[in-house]
């Protein structure tokens, strides 16, 4: 009981099991079962046709036993035949046991003490009887039969009961069933080779495959060899897939670390050379101008550096983000506060155009905001570098499509030309005559807008500079109870 | 490995009890005379044994098994199969295990594992020498049949049989006769017709054909004649060319025996080689394995390729014992020996 109890909290317990094992073990209990369902059935049939065959010995030898009985002599005569006899002489070793009623149910001949004795009311014409009864301590399988006399003298029923020991009949059960019990066996032995076999088949290249993933390295960009096996080809695909992307990543990463630092190093460099100069200069003061370019130099640098970290910031958030519900309105009203304060000192003018229907998306607040505040920084430096003397308009709209909604900030500058415009999303990238930003304003967008399975479209604007939309997907009523459950 | 000790050394305590001083109770339909050297040997086999042997004819055997008067057998023999038959259906007989194989292919020699033979002595016809010198010796039931037709006066009153309504074996050799030989019923007239003369016995038959009362004896049992015959010069025994009836004398262990191991173990040496030889050897009755011959037959006669048929031992001997069919088949017998 004990080791019961230990076997079943092992094959319960969570710790690793073999899945060749565990198939293999259940589909012998299932076999055990379904030879144990079959046994009972073919033990069912062994018996149906041992007495089968032997109920029709008894039935043509109680025929041929009723020929022998007539009348003669206005009585019922009875002369069984020695052929009778020889067909029982079939089943060899058994015993025989007769006896023989007249009409009225008087016995005539044979043993007169059998177990059963024929009803008065039986016809003729039925079916005979066949009944198993203990006789002289044996089981003993009786017919019972009649015949109908009908004579002038004698008319009626004579009946014959003949009963037969199970001896060959039981010997017959026997090797039926052991045959089929046999038969049944080896087929299900069989099976279980077979299913052996084949487990071990399915699983082949599961090791074929943890083999080919031991002996390469993850960072290598080899691909698995394609394999003919239907079902095992998506798994490759998905590992080469998954693997890609990987190195996809690890490469823009490393691209990444090149450019950035390639960047900060120029930057750096020319506020130590700009440093070296007012060093060496012979005057003990030091020109105002130069300190200037230096703090220009040095402005460019923390730009250059925020811009950096918020950029990596926004493309490895993705990989855990945090979306929640954002409520565009306010929203946009919080970054307008932000920009209108942050740009007070200078004479540009905001202008905020909001939908007409409460627009809900499901972002990243932090990231969003940091991208808007991008795309606002560009509009501010671009928008206004060359047209000093005008005011600079900022406009901020929402609108909403079908599924997405979309926010722009346009601007009246230069605007960017058709041609350049894909351009300007690379990193690093400077467009035009800007010397001061650090090229990476609307990467960042860019990054924003993809990592919400968003678009950034950039374009001419009414104002005459240039648009930047964010195209977002919106949050539909259904997404949005998904999410909050 | 404990038990099988304990069994074993109980086994070892049976045996040594009924080594002792065990009674071995045979009844039988045999005459004392034929089966002594049996007997004897069995008890050098198995010392301290007591034989205690009560013979029998075979009905009186029958009757005593189905009303007895005297405590119960261990072992029952007798020549009447067909009574043997009956009585082992009956469930009078239990089962031993075991026992060998005289010769394969005789199947018919045993009856499920109750009952088993162990002589096989045919039905001859034995005739009186002085009386058929310069005359044809029938050699087939036919010629037999015609002889009685031809020459009636020669056969008048001087022919013999076995008396089939008070012997067992006579009406088991009279109804296997009928079953096996289309021609019997008119045989039957023919011997009716030469008023021929029933008796109950084979030795007594024996006795008058030496005498020359008689010239011709039909269906006798082959052991008791062949034995006569070898000591006798008047009588000489033919084995029928047509066919032959061999009657099984048969055993089986009683269900009420004393001691059934010791009674197996007599059938036992009733069926093993040297039982067999013995019979062969130094008594008047032919064992069951034919290889083995008999002393008595000094002409060969059971060596030939006559048409032996064996009256096998098996549940179609109890057809005859059928009230109505054995009814009839003495009326017409009685009406054909005494027309």
């Amino acid at each position: 009981m004990f080791t019961i109890k230990e076997h079943l909290k092992k094959l319960t317990s969570s710790r690793m099991y073999s899945l060749r094992q565990k198939m293999l073990t259940r589909t012998a209990l299932l076999m055990c079962t379904v030879l144990a369902i079959l046994s009972v059935g073919v033990w069912h049939y062994a018996n149906t046709s041992a007495d089968y065959s032997y109920d029709r010995l008894l039935s043509s030898a109680s025929v041929t036993m009723l020929d022998g009985i007539n009348v003669a002599k206005n009585k019922v005569h009875i002369d069984l035949p020695y052929s009778a006899f020889e067909i029982l002489q079939l089943a060899p070793e058994d015993k025989v046991y007769y006896a023989i009623y007249g009409p009225n149910g008087d016995f005539l001949s044979g043993y007169s003490d059998l177990p059963l004795s024929p009803s008065v009311t039986e016809q003729a014409s039925t079916q005979p009887r066949y009944e198993l009864h203990f006789y002289k301590q044996q089981k003993v399988r009786f017919i019972v039969r009649h015949k109908r006399l009908s004579e002038r003298s004698v008319a009626g029923n004579v009946s014959i009961i003949l009963g037969q020991t199970t001896i060959a009949r039981d010997e017959q059960m026997r090797d039926t069933l052991y045959a089929a019990l046999t038969t049944l066996m080896a087929v299900m032995a069989i099976a279980l080779l077979v299913m052996w076999v084949a487990i071990n088949r399915a699983l082949s290249p599961l090791s074929w495959l943890s083999s080919q993933l031991v002996s390469q390295s993850p960072m290598e960009n080899g691909r698995l060899p394609a394999t003919k096996i239907l079902e095992v080809a998506p798994l490759t695909h998905a590992i080469n897939n998954y693997r890609q992307q990987w190195l996809d990543a690890l490469v823009a990463m490393r691209d990444f670390i090149a450019d950035a630092s390639h960047q900060i190093r120029t930057a750096q460099a020319t506020t130590k050379a700009q440093l070296e100069i007012a060093l060496s200069s012979k005057n003990e003061r030091v020109d105002k101008k130069v300190v200037e370019a230096i703090y220009q130099d040095h402005t460019k640098l923390t730009r250059l550096t925020n811009q950096l970290l918020v950029h990596a910031t926004i493309v490895h958030r993705g990989d855990h983000q945090a979306f929640t519900p954002i409520d565009m309105h306010h929203f946009l009203q919080d970054i307008i506060t932000y920009a209108v304060r942050d740009y007070a000192h200078t004479n540009i003018e905001f202008e905020y155009v909001p939908a007409s229907e409460n627009i809900t998306i499901l972002g990243d607040e932090i990231v969003l905001k940091e991208a808007l505040r991008n795309v606002i920084d560009n509009a501010v430096a671009h928008g206004t570098s060359d047209r000093s003397t005008t005011h600079g308009v900022i406009r901020i709209s929402l609108e909403t499509y079908d599924l997405d909604c979309r926010v722009c900030i346009e601007d009246n500058g230069q605007g960017i030309p058709e041609n350049q415009r894909m351009h300007a999303l690379e990193r690093f990238v400077k467009v035009g005559t800007n010397t001061q930003g650090s090229g990476l304003g609307l990467a960042i967008a860019q990054s924003a807008a993809l990592s919400h399975q968003g678009r950034l479209i950039l374009s001419k604007s009414e104002l005459g500079g240039l648009a930047v939309c964010f195209s977002l997907p919106r949050l539909t009523e259904t997404l949005h109870a998904s999410s909050n459950h | 490995m404990r038990r099988l000790i304990i069994s074993l050394l109980s086994f070892c305590i049976t045996s040594h009890l009924f080594a002792n001083d065990t009674v071995l109770r045979i009844y039988s339909a045999t005459d004392i005379g034929a089966i002594r050297p049996m007997l004897h040997e069995f008890e050098t086999l198995y010392p301290n044994t007591t034989i205690v042997y009560r013979e029998f004819n075979t009905i009186e055997l029958f009757q005593e098994l189905l009303t007895p008067t005297l405590p119960a057998p261990d072992v029952v023999i007798s020549s009447a199969s067909d009574l043997q038959v009956k009585l082992v259906n009956d469930g009078f007989a239990q089962p031993v295990y075991d026992v060998p194989e005289v010769t394969s292919n005789q199947p018919w020699a045993q009856w499920t594992n109750e009952l088993f033979g162990f002589t096989y002595e045919p039905v001859v016809f034995v005739y009186n020498k002085e009386a058929f010198i310069n005359k044809p010796i029938p050699h087939t039931h036919e010629a037999l049949a015609e002889q009685l037709r031809e020459q009636a006066d020669f056969y008048h009153n001087r022919i013999g049989t076995y008396d089939a309504a008070s012997s067992g074996l006579g009406y088991l050799v009279a109804s296997q006769d009928e079953v096996a030989f289309s021609l019997t019923g008119r045989l039957q007239e023919s011997l009716g017709r030469a008023r021929a003369d029933i008796h109950c016995c084979t030795s007594l038959l024996l006795t008058r054909l030496t005498t020359g009362d008689l010239v011709f004896g039909y269906n006798l049992l082959g052991s008791y004649a062949m034995a006569k015959a070898a000591y006798n010069e008047h009588i000489g025994v033919i084995i029928p060319e047509d066919y032959t009836l061999a009657i099984i004398r048969s055993a089986f262990v009683h269900r009420n025996a004393k001691s059934p191991p010791l009674a197996a173990a007599f059938i036992t040496y009733l069926r093993s080689p040297a039982g067999q030889k013995t019979i062969a050897n130094k008594t008047a009755l032919m064992p069951l394995d034919r290889r083995l011959g008999s002393h008595n037959d000094t002409n060969n006669q059971l060596q030939k390729s006559t048409n032996f048929h064996p009256i096998r031992l098996g549940p179609e001997l109890l057809l005859y014992l059928d009230q109505h069919k054995k009814m009839h088949f003495l009326n017409n017998w009685s009406l054909a020996m005494d027309p």
